[in-house]
């Protein structure tokens, strides 16, 4: 028995020896987002360690750390210092929390030691690359992932507003009645933030018996940042942004009011499903697809769902940019991607690894993977196999605007405050003077 | 003899040794460490090096209305929840002590929900209330009126129902074994005496199991009042923070927000608040046991 058991312990040795020698072999390891980001990813390793490893020296791992939550995993990571990483995952209006955790990474892409295929940041859309630089300019990260917003619409719907007399009137009617003007439909890419309510009014059964669907917009009001982010197109396009030119805080004011004006006005008048105060992305992709909203200012990530080929509304679906205010359109985009841990013990490799990343051969195996890469020439490309990839450079082109990286350090309670204010819970004023108080106090903190 | 009682002291210090070095690193340690946050502006960006600011973060807290607003409405949600969810437990343990076909099927189906964690549980139910696609939410619009039960005017009696769902089992299955134990005889007398059935349940059955009854309730309670993966799941807090429960104000300090210091503030407060009343429970308790 004893001869057993010591067989048994110096077995569980030998391979605790041989595990922990693997583990320990040339191996870099990365955290990323699990969804269609991560099955991109995974092409874009696997095509690294088949072809790209023995000539850098290291192969590349990829952490999964969940979706929801995963800054919340690498922050313990972060708090702890631990070497068990060597590249995080961020995104653009993250990089104001976490840039003391990680690596400037121009000084590796300045040498040819380690940036050995000579990448640099040309070729992807500037303001994406801007996004992982800090407020000194110091660049942090690559990005990999582009995300944005569109006004996506019921092109069968709309082209019926825009044809038939009696919806014109009818249009007209309700938009007098409900808006105070007598107001003429017009294409969705012209539409104001007031045109947008009054096709809302107009496609909501409550106010026109008639519509073909029961509520005119789905609009997000889940307490999250995405939420937030949503609402800004609106607020920049009345004058207003989360900060002001010298990167005080600004969101007791005007534009705010106004913006939380057309948000409230679709909860409060049902033009919005009831459930849509928590719902967000998942939620407005089911309501496009059952045919139950004939508008929505939503992620770009929603087209393949929306408008896939199984969809009961599959081939009806145009998109162009969020409607306008006074100051025009907006239409916001951030970017995820992955920067190199300040705790790594494989800076180089790390660096190496990170500067392919930015190559035009790397951002194309990512986009032909699904992965929607902010490579100029990738997108320009692939718009014949992707269509949203065409339509998201034409809208970003034109109207794209990123929040600073600071955003993320108040998004949590821009959202709270924004929501509860929107459905009702505290009037505007209330809300908006706590929220600039919170956030001026919070950004004190970190400056 | 004296090496013998020894040798018991040795062995016995040494049984426990393990259970006291995993209590001190994984409980003790982290309780203390997080205390010491308390003190301190810790966020992200400064945990290397926090600077110490007093009892800042709990006098902010104090005077903060949102951890008001979310202490009043665990309060609330704690006190109906449980009060709900204890009378159906007993009435459908009550119901279950007679035979009747089918009845193992029955309480496995009862019991389900208990063994489901309360996150999946809740994303379930965010699914199934969906106003869009949700069967439930259409089930019940007779009912309600609407399928939007996840919209101000439903959300917080929505909640109420799914947790029931989820936590109203572990009264029952209490309450179930508890009245096994009540002696038949006593039951018998009565029923000889002319005591109907909810007479023999409040003045027999209740007050024989009353000490296992104390005991549910105040469980029952903490877990309403410290409500979190359910939430989580289906709302998040809100609308806006509407069904902000105070677990779910703690995370957003902490993991939302990187305010480490004043989640610990609140932490901390919250286990003060809840020790009085479940010193006060857990003394009546024994006090009746003895």
């Amino acid at each position: 028995m004893k001869k057993v058991l010591f067989a048994l312990a110096a077995l569980t040795m030998l391979l605790c020896a041989v595990m922990t020698a693997s583990a320990a072999d040339d191996a870099i390891r990365m955290v990323y987002w699990p969804g269609p980001e991560s099955d991109a990813m995974q092409v874009v390793i696997d095509y690294w360690n088949a072809n790209m490893a023995e000539e850098a020296g290291f192969t590349v791992d990829m952490e999964l750390f969940g979706r929801d939550n995963i800054m919340l995993k690498q922050e313990a990571l972060m708090a702890a210092k631990s070497a068990d990483v060597d590249l995080f995952f961020t995104a653009s209006r993250w990089l104001g929390k976490y840039w003391m955790h990680m690596e400037p990474l121009q000084p590796y892409l300045d040498n040819p030691e380690v940036n050995i295929y000579g990448a640099d940041t040309e070729g992807r859309i500037p303001a994406t690359v801007d996004g992982f630089r800090w407020l000194d300019g110091t660049l942090y990260g690559v990005p990999m992932d582009l995300s944005n917003h569109f006004l996506y619409y019921r092109t069968d719907l709309i082209d019926e507003l825009l044809s038939n007399e009696e919806w014109k009137a009818t249009y007209k009617k309700i938009a007098l009645e409900q808006l105070g003007e007598e107001l003429e439909p017009k294409e969705p890419a012209e539409w104001t933030w007031t045109d947008y309510l009054a096709a809302s009014f107009f496609f909501t059964k409550a106010y026109n018996p008639d519509s073909p669907t029961e509520y005119g917009n789905f609009t997000h009001g889940k307490v999250m940042g995405p939420t937030a982010f949503l609402w800004t197109n609106c607020y920049w396009s009345f004058g207003g942004d989360w900060f002001d030119a010298d990167g005080k805080v600004n969101f007791d004011n005007e534009a705010a009011r106004q913006a939380l004006s057309i948000w409230k006005t679709s909860f409060e008048k049902g033009l919005t499903p009831a459930s849509s105060v928590n719902g967000e992305f998942a939620e407005d992709n089911e309501a496009m697809i059952a045919g139950q909203v004939a508008m929505t200012v939503h992620w770009n990530a929603g087209y393949a769902t929306i408008d896939a080929e199984e969809s009961p509304v599959h081939g009806k679906i145009a998109v162009c940019a969020p409607p306008a205010g006074p100051e025009g359109h907006f239409a916001y985009n951030h970017t995820l991607g992955v920067g190199i841990s300040k705790y790594s013990e494989h800076k180089e490799q790390a660096a190496r690894w990170a500067a392919w990343l930015y190559t035009d051969e790397a951002a194309k195996l990512y986009a032909e993977a699904g992965g929607i890469a902010p490579s100029k020439m990738v997108l320009a490309d692939m718009s014949d196999q992707f269509p949203v990839y065409g339509y998201m450079v034409d809208v970003l082109n034109a109207y794209g605007k990123n929040l600073p990286p600071t955003a993320g350090i108040i998004e949590d309670m821009a959202c709270g405050a924004l929501a509860d204010a929107w459905n009702g819970a505290v009037d505007f004023d209330t809300a908006l003077a706590q929220l600039q108080a919170d956030a001026t106090e919070e950004m004190s903190y970190w400056e | 003899m004296k090496s013998l009682k020894k040798n018991k002291k040795l062995t016995g210090f040494l049984l426990l040794l393990p259970l006291t070095i995993w209590l001190v690193a994984f409980a003790l340690y982290p309780i203390l460490y997080g205390l010491r946050l308390s003190f301190f502006n810790a966020r992200i960006n400064n945990i290397d090096n926090p600077n110490f600011i007093g009892f800042q973060n709990y006098v902010k807290l104090f005077s903060n209305s949102e951890f008001a607003s979310s202490l009043l409405w665990s309060l609330k949600f704690a006190l109906i929840a449980t009060f709900i969810q204890m009378l159906l437990g007993i009435l459908i343990a009550w119901l279950f002590q007679r035979d009747f076909p089918g009845k193992g099927l029955a309480t496995t189906l009862i019991l389900l929900p208990m063994v489901v964690a309360p996150f999946l549980m809740g994303t379930m139910f965010r699914l199934l209330f969906n106003e869009s696609v949700g069967p439930i939410a259409y089930l019940l619009s007779g009912l309600t009126g609407t399928t939007a039960l996840l919209g101000m005017a439903w959300v917080n009696q929505t909640i109420i129902g799914a947790d029931t769902i989820n936590r109203m089992p572990f009264v029952f299955i209490n309450m179930y074994s508890a009245m096994q134990g009540v002696p038949q005889e006593l039951l018998e007398a009565a029923t000889m005496d002319g005591a109907n059935a909810v007479q023999k349940l409040v003045h027999i059955t209740i007050p024989t199991i009353s000490s296992i009854f104390g005991i549910t309730f105040l469980e029952k309670l903490l877990q309403s009042f410290l409500i979190f993966e359910l939430i989580s799941a289906m709302t998040a807090g809100g609308p806006g923070t509407f069904t902000q429960s105070v677990s779910i104000f703690i995370y957003r300090r902490a993991f939302q927000r990187s305010d480490y210091g004043m989640a610990c503030a609140a932490s901390f407060s919250l286990a003060l608040i809840l020790l009085v009343p479940s010193l006060y429970l857990v003394r009546r308790n024994t006090k009746g046991d003895k």
